[in-house]
């Protein structure tokens, strides 16, 4: 049933954008804005079982809570620079939704420092001293 | 063996983890970075008895440095943001909870040693000496009220002349009388304080002003009891 909905939403507003389009396109991109975060904030609950259940997941089979940590906050950004790069994209400004992406993956690989760190530390400790 | 099975579920839930999340994000473009930090993750795991036999707990470690990176960032958008005046301000907050804190050990201080001192001159048997400070300009403190009181049980007596030498006193036949009867009709002594005798107040003031100077104005002598 929500699926219909969703559907239902998404027709709706592209007939609204194509029609709007012709005369005025900062409101044909200004509905394409609001019918998109409408729809993000719709499945938000969605995401949030989906959530539960991965923490659950972990707790229970013993995973450290900072690995789970870090996975949602990749998960976090991965989804806000997708979202805010289409609709920037929708406006019709490629450079700027690349830009967007390209924050985001830096974002993430940020987010792996401190493993790649401690890994390197390990593997450097690993060797035998002196030579 | 228990350790094993305990490292195999943490493996196998880090690949469920991974294969969810793969599932989870919202377009291509992210998968390979996502795949290395995933990666990352399951390497540690792998590794992780290995590490905790070299060096001992690296759980708490990985935890530690992720927090200082994620403090470091923060902590430079903090830098930016504070001026001197607010510096300044915390100083001066952090400096008075400072005196404050050195009052308040000063004042139970003095307590102790006015409550030793009534006791040594005057015989009476554990008074409660309460010391109130009040800051004056120049960082000094000026003792503002000195409540002393009394326990219930004193002769007037006591506070003879010659009060430092006690001498032992015989005791006294103990009359034991035991109620069976319902002891609502008994109802309980008030513990309420008055003002202490004359003769006290006399004595405490004198002790008070010799020792620490303190004025008789602000002395208070209490007495628990009294009906």
């Amino acid at each position: 049933m929500e699926m219909v909905q969703i559907v239902g939403i998404g027709l709706i507003a592209t007939l609204l954008i194509l029609i709007v389009k012709e005369q005025k396109p900062v409101f044909a991109f200004l509905l394409a804005v609001f019918t998109g975060i409408y729809l993000f904030l719709f499945l938000i609950g969605k995401i949030d079982t989906v959530i539960r259940v991965l923490e659950n997941l972990a707790s229970r089979s013993g995973v450290p809570t900072i690995y789970l940590q870090t996975i949602l906050k990749i998960i976090g950004i991965a989804y806000i620079a997708e979202f805010g790069a289409q609709i920037v994209r929708d406006a019709g400004q490629e450079s700027i939704a690349s830009k967007i992406e390209f924050a985001g993956k830096v974002l993430i690989l940020a987010m792996a420092v401190p493993i790649i760190s401690i890994i390197v530390e390990t593997v450097l400790n690993l060797l035998p001293a002196g030579g | 063996m228990a350790w094993l099975a305990e490292w195999l579920k943490q493996i196998i839930a880090i690949i469920l983890l991974a294969g969810i999340v793969e599932l989870l994000l919202p377009s291509n473009a992210y998968q390979r970075y996502v795949r290395l930090v995933l990666g990352l993750f399951i390497l540690l795991a792998l590794l992780s008895p290995i590490l905790s036999l070299l060096q001992g707990e690296f759980g708490p470690r990985l935890e530690a440095s992720i927090r200082d990176w994620q403090g470091s960032a923060a902590r430079q958008a903090v830098q930016t943001g504070h001026s001197l005046t607010e510096l300044q301000q915390q100083a001066a907050v952090l400096n008075s909870r400072q005196q404050d804190q050195a009052a308040e050990l000063a004042a139970a201080k003095l307590a102790g040693e006015m409550a030793a001192e009534i006791s040594r001159r005057s015989g009476a048997p554990q008074p409660r000496v309460e010391v109130l400070l009040e800051a004056e300009s120049g960082g000094y403190w000026r003792i503002s009220k000195v409540a002393v009181s009394l326990a219930e049980e004193m002769e007037e007596g006591n506070a003879s002349t010659s009060p430092s030498i006690s001498s032992p006193e015989p005791i006294e036949p103990v009359a034991v009388e035991v109620w069976l009867g319902s002891t609502t009709d008994h109802p309980e002594p008030q513990q309420a304080t008055r003002e202490a005798s004359e003769r006290w107040q006399q004595v405490i003031r004198t002790i008070l002003a010799d020792g620490w100077g303190v004025a008789s104005e602000l002395i208070q002598v209490t007495q628990a009891g009294g009906e």
